[in-house]
């Protein structure tokens, strides 16, 4: 009886918190809609010769996602398909309400035949990324769709099985402890662990230092500071922090690095769980570290993996990576409350 | 308060716009410093910490030796400052605010923040770093409004700009061993070349960055 009332207790300890995932501003956003006109396509058969004809007089440049041609869903509309005829900013107008095909479509060369007056909709200025996007896009008019399904799955906080939930668990456990010594030691009570998510071991574990030799040494950068000193390299002494350790035997190293060059390559493939959203100094030094995937507790007043930027998802930096914040939520703000 | 904050600022101001001279001298040294890391297989990035006139850290990348991806030139010099105020007992605060960078490159987004946590006012550089410049190029950390971090700082740009440029350019001809497959972006536009632009920033709370002539 008490191992299946513990297993219980375990499981409820997963229920009170969820992984979310941080996306990008792209992925996040409202779907931004453009005026539009669009026209009947009175005779089916001209449909392709019209397509054809208004997209070389209308090319709808960077609006690749639209469907040019939608059906009528409504069966008791006289007409059974519908075309864009161009953006509303492409033409100038002076009734937007009145206006004509031949408003429009100025060019002698045009064979409006086939095609009805024009009427005014709104379409969707980017293509979907996700499919609560993809849903409210389609209402305007027809997208393409070219779904992440691994970003659909994390926003129904699907992504990760109970098994995952619980290593998560685990290292995040781990993080609060390192923390909770740091904390014992006078520093602010943060703490980080880097896994190498293939051998499902710990690479380094490491708390927030800032209060006592460094005032840079943030968990984060003692982490990444003791993957290096497991690879042989490393700048920093932490023997005054017992708590902050790395892991560097021969038989792990090369279970993990076998693969193309036989070298470890600084955080390339490593997960990073830390109890609160890094600040910008410590994203980026995750970007120049290569760090695969960051698992975070609580969110931090100039965080920037989420709160004041997205570091991870930065458009024109080399490296980009995953960010799931809420892991142990309520453990990770218990920690800066004290 | 107002008072006290008037009777500093002649003595801040000067501070804060040092002669061309100082600029040649200190800049020179940071260069000799690029050159040193370019030839022992590192970015080419140098820079010195000046503090009542006095050189008090340098450093240049040592990313490679170390494995740790985090030891650029400024980390590599901030240390130097640190051990510095530590040896004369003197509160690093006091004295990082007081306190120039001269480095050939424009510190990048992790370097800036580190430079608002120990509050660095004021960093003079050579050229923009387009790939990861804090300071206005991918982002301004120097003077965007996070209060939690440190304190914002000015930036004097573009010293010897196409010299620093063509030190990386040099460096990125050569193959990184170490470096696994870089990914390309297709939407990367190639930085300018050396465009010696040279933008004063005054941090947050003034919006406008003005572009003055070029320094000879």
């Amino acid at each position: 009886m008490e191992p299946q009332a513990k297993r219980r207790k375990e499981m409820d300890k997963y229920d009170t918190w969820d992984v979310l995932p941080v996306l990008s501003d792209e992925q996040s956003r409202d779907t931004e809609l453009l005026p539009a006109y669009a026209a009947p396509i009175i005779e089916k058969r001209q449909t392709s010769r019209l397509v054809k004809e208004l997209s070389l007089i209308y090319p709808l440049p960077g609006l690749q996602h639209i469907k040019r041609v939608r059906a009528c869903k409504d069966k008791s509309t006289p007409h059974p398909l519908e075309v864009i005829v161009c953006l509303a900013r492409d033409v100038q107008v002076i009734d937007r309400k009145g206006v004509t095909l031949t408003d429009l479509l100025r060019s002698q060369s045009f064979d409006s035949s086939g095609l009805g007056e024009p009427f005014l909709v709104k379409i969707p200025a980017n293509p979907p990324l996700t499919r609560p996007q993809f849903e409210k896009a389609s209402k305007h008019w027809p997208t393409s769709f070219h779904e992440d399904k691994q970003v659909t799955s994390a926003l129904r906080g699907q992504l990760f099985t109970a098994d995952q939930k619980a290593k998560m668990q685990e290292y995040m456990a781990a993080a609060v402890e390192a923390a909770k010594s740091g904390g014992e030691m006078g520093m602010d009570a943060v703490g980080a662990v880097i896994v190498d998510p293939e051998s499902e071991q710990i690479v380094a574990v490491g708390h927030d230092c800032k209060r006592g030799s460094h005032p840079l040494h943030h968990a984060v950068m003692v982490c990444i500071d003791l993957v290096a000193c497991g690879q042989g390299g490393g700048t920093y002494n932490y023997e005054k922090y017992p708590a902050c350790r790395f892991s560097s035997s021969e038989s792990f190293r090369n279970a993990c690095y076998a693969k193309e060059t036989g070298q470890p390559y600084i955080c390339t493939g490593y997960d990073l769980y830390v109890t609160r959203e890094p600040c910008v100094m410590c994203a980026m030094a995750l970007v120049h570290s290569r760090i695969n995937r960051v698992f975070s507790g609580a969110p931090s007043a100039d965080g920037a993996l989420g709160t004041k930027y997205k570091i991870h998802c930065q458009k024109y930096l080399n490296h980009n990576f995953e960010v799931f914040n809420g892991v142990m939520l309520n453990a990770c703000e218990a920690l800066f409350k004290k | 308060m107002e008072m006290q904050a008037d009777s500093v600022e002649p003595e801040k101001s000067d501070f804060l716009q040092p002669l061309d001279s100082e600029i040649q001298t200190w800049m020179s040294k940071a260069f000799d410093m690029a050159l040193e890391a370019l030839e022992n297989g590192e970015v080419p990035v140098g820079c010195l910490m000046v503090y009542n006139n006095e050189v008090i850290g340098k450093g240049r990348n040592e990313v490679n030796e170390t494995k740790n991806a985090t030891r650029h030139a400024e980390m590599v010099a901030l240390d130097q400052v640190l051990d510095w105020c530590r040896f004369r007992e003197k509160d690093p605060k006091e004295v990082c605010e007081q306190t120039v960078l001269y480095v050939t490159v424009e510190p990048c987004i992790m370097c800036a923040a580190a430079l608002r946590l120990l509050h660095i006012p004021l960093v003079v550089y050579g050229c923009k770093n387009e790939r990861f410049g804090g300071c206005g190029s991918v982002l301004d950390v120097s003077s965007d409004h996070i209060p939690h971090t440190g304190t914002s700082f000015k930036c004097i740009a573009g010293y010897r700009a196409e010299e620093a440029v063509e030190m990386l350019k040099t460096f990125y001809k050569q193959e990184n061993p170490n470096a696994p497959k870089p990914k390309v972006r297709k939407d990367l536009i190639s930085p300018p070349e050396g465009a010696v632009v040279i933008q004063v920033k005054r941090g947050p709370q003034d919006e406008e960055s003005e572009t003055i002539a070029p320094l000879s």
